[in-house]
């Protein structure tokens, strides 16, 4: 790790910097309208990263406006060391931004999504291109007065030479917990010629909404942003808060808090084997998961009063200890969750129905690390990256599990690495809920505590004066192996206040990605994949 | 008997205050009027729209829960939207999603019953948006954030009574503006 950081601070010196050991910094000054050149040099200072520094994987961007110009942020993944980069790209009030499509097929998908919400055009270097944009722009309407709202094209009907292919509409997909996606099909003879996609269909704003807003009570609002789980979003916002004003946690609560995130591991598992299996017409398999489904949401009624949006972590720890037997209700849970599966996975494994409806559209580990892929999907390539053994927090480094990978990235292999990584999870939970710590659940000596965390006090008081950013200006790029994938906030405060959010949503990606797996295929496979790519719209409504 | 042309309950019949009209006319037609509101009330066809958090709740109904079994005998979930007599409405009301609930709201069949779940929809706190009863009349409201299984399931019991009793808010869009 510590070559490539001294390799960097070497090509980039004061450029780069680095305050944590696994994360880095840089920056790049770029000036790129109507200027082929520049657009080059942009490329290739990007192509040297991904070359010489090896950062096979871009895992986001995130653009912003701001009163002095725009910004735009490149997170970068460097998977022999698991280092993360961080490469911010002043544009200077330009109205492009240079496509690093060429390079990682994941850029397109993020910068899709930029030029839906923000007025700017993207530029792959011809000024031909550039000019048309442009004055397409001054004719029809201004820049500045394109509305944030990202508007939905009915694609034209394929000219004369393709007469027999015709669009259909499959979305917007509607799967009980996935909310909706819009999907629309070119076919001919039951083969899947293109495909468009969109998600983000309601327009929250959520990403906005939180600005300005008090760091705490934000807690309660990432509660709400994903419809999957109800963990991963919250706990992720209450750790970068804790990290940022170097917070310590309890063991009892680290520990508890393991045994949340793999309980919603295993409730989106559960969740994606229901829908598939449902999906495919494996309808008594689907009603044992459903059924798996409901002892699941009795333990999270047990512990929080209530199946989602549980109100439980705080900074600092949790806000209710485990009830009496709650302890022991989840053992005997996860002891007959894992016996059904074991019971199921029997029934599906080299089972030749299934096979024969499942086992469509391959994918190979590069293929799947260009497109961005993180999580099961990604594992079910055969890549071996988890952030749990990356990057341990908690007790990850002290219990014992395994990573499941798959082979070809097909629909089979998501099913069964999920099949898999569920069981894996019940041992996680059995672990730690043997060598449960005693001791108090919440750290109450810290500036952000709040007397209603442990139920002292009734009301919210909401103290406005105190803001509980930390006051010095500072940038972080915070994530979590969640059910689905890499989930990330890209936070930045200044002078007290937050200024930018934003979600880096692992389904975004993995819808992106879509409609180049399916091209070519046929209709029912490409219908199945859609299904285990396991996309949740709500987290991309931001 | 159309029930789209015919959309009046027997609450709201003007016929009831009409001079000159027999007892036993009005009687007759109240047979038939809650002959077709009980018969309406056995089975109601819903067609949800929205989303967010609140739909995993939601759709908990459907699943082998023993306390859900009567929801499940007395509830569909129908498409085309023509043919559905309650729009459940969930999550967050935004700019984006109010044209499509107006033209559901348009096509359903008559009389139309509107349930809200969800705080967001009833009041939109949560995330700062409009509230549902600004767009179109609601019959019942069912609050948390998210509802329980229990609310819920009290709040489509209710709405069936609504049903049975021909209890509606439905005068039309216009009427409510
Ligand atoms: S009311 Fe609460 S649970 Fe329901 S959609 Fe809104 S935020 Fe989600």
């Amino acid at each position: 790790m510590l070559n490539l950081r001294d390799d960097l601070y070497q090509k980039f010196g004061t450029e780069f910097k680095s305050s944590f050991p696994d994360k880095g910094l840089l920056t790049y000054k770029a000036k790129i309208p109507f200027d082929d050149q520049s657009v080059e040099t942009f490329q290739n200072f990007f192509k040297r990263l991904k070359e010489e520094f090896r950062f096979h994987m871009l895992v986001d961007i995130c653009f912003e406006e701001t009163a002095s110009g725009r910004l735009a942020h490149y997170q970068f993944l460097n998977l022999e060391v698991f280092f993360y980069l961080q490469v911010s790209v002043d544009l200077q009030e330009s109205d492009f931004l240079v496509s690093l499509s060429s390079l990682w097929s994941s850029a397109e998908t993020f910068e899709k999504d930029i030029i839906e919400h923000y007025p700017i055009f993207i530029t792959d270097g011809s000024k031909t291109a550039q000019r048309r944009d442009l004055e397409n722009s001054r004719e029809n309407q201004r820049l500045d007065s394109i509305p944030p709202v990202p508007r939905y094209e009915i694609p034209l009907q394929p000219s004369h030479n393709q007469r027999d292919r015709t669009w259909h509409r499959f979305g917007p997909h509607s799967a009980p917990f996935n909310g909706k996606v819009r999907v629309d099909l070119l076919i001919a003879d039951n083969r899947v010629y293109d495909s468009k996609v969109l998600g983000g269909l309601h327009h929250r704003g959520f990403e906005n909404k939180v600005l300005g807003k008090e760091p705490l009570s934000l807690t309660f609002q990432f509660e709400r942003l994903c419809a999957r789980d109800s963990v991963y979003a919250p706990l992720l916002w209450v750790e970068t808060l804790e990290e940022m004003h170097h917070i310590s946690v309890p063991d009892k609560a680290k520990a508890i808090r393991m045994v949340w995130m793999e309980l919603a591991r295993v409730e989106g598992h559960l969740n994606f084997l229901w829908e598939l299996t449902h999906e495919l017409g494996f309808y008594v398999s689907a009603s044992v998961f459903a059924e798996l489904l409901e002892q699941v949401y009795h333990l999270f009624n047990l512990y929080s009063g209530k199946s989602q949006n549980y109100s439980l972590f705080a900074v600092g720890g949790m806000r209710k200890v485990n009830p009496i037997g709650w302890g022991t209700e989840c053992l005997e849970a996860a002891k007959y969750i894992l016996k059904i599966i074991e019971e199921q996975e029997k029934g599906f494994n080299r089972n030749p129905r299934f096979m024969a409806v499942s086992s469509g559209f391959p994918m190979s580990a590069g293929q799947a690390l260009d497109h961005g892929f993180t999580g099961p999907n990604l594992r079910a390539c055969g890549v071996n990256l988890d952030n749990r053994k990356t990057k341990p927090r908690y007790f990850y480094d002290d219990v014992d599990f395994e990573v499941p990978l798959g082979i070809d990235g097909t629909t089979y292999d998501r099913f069964l690495v999920r099949l898999e990584e569920l069981k894996q999870s019940l041992r996680i939970i059995n672990q730690v809920l043997d060598h449960l710590p005693a001791g108090s659940i919440l750290n109450k000596d810290h500036p952000l505590y709040r007397p209603e965390y442990d139920g002292q006090a009734n009301e919210i008081s909401m103290n406005i004066d105190q803001q509980g950013w930390p006051t010095k200006s500072l940038e972080v790029f915070s994530h979590i192996e969640a059910t689905e994938g890499l989930l990330g906030y890209y936070i930045k405060i200044e002078e007290g206040n937050l200024t930018k959010l934003h979600v880096r949503s692992p389904s975004l990606v993995h819808l992106g990605a879509y409609p180049k797996i399916v091209r070519g295929g046929d209709l029912a496979g490409a219908l199945t994949t859609f299904q285990s790519l396991s996309i949740d719209a709500w987290e991309m409504d931001r | 008997m159309n029930t789209r042309d015919n959309n009046l309950g027997p609450r709201q019949d003007p016929a009831r205050h009409r001079l000159g009209l027999g007892f036993q006319a009005i009687n007759r037609r109240n047979f038939f009027e809650r002959m077709k509101t009980w018969s309406r009330s056995q089975l109601l066809s819903t067609y949800v729209m929205g989303g967010n958090c609140c739909t995993r709740e939601l759709y908990r109904l459907s699943g082998p829960n023993p306390q859900t079994k009567d929801v499940r005998e007395s509830f569909t979930e129908v498409e085309p939207i023509e043919s559905c007599d309650v729009l459940i409405v969930t999550g967050v009301i935004t700019p984006a999603l109010k044209p499509y609930l107006l033209e559901a709201y348009e096509r359903m069949l008559r009389p139309r019953y509107v349930l809200a779940v969800g705080t967001c929809a009833a009041s939109g706190a949560v995330f700062e948006t409009e509230a549902l009863d600004q767009i179109m009349p609601v019959d019942v409201y069912v609050s948390g954030c998210p509802p329980t299984l229990d609310s819920l399931i009290k709040g489509l019991d209710s709405l069936r009574e609504k049903v049975r009793l021909g209890d509606h808010l439905d005068g039309g869009l216009d009427a409510q503006s």
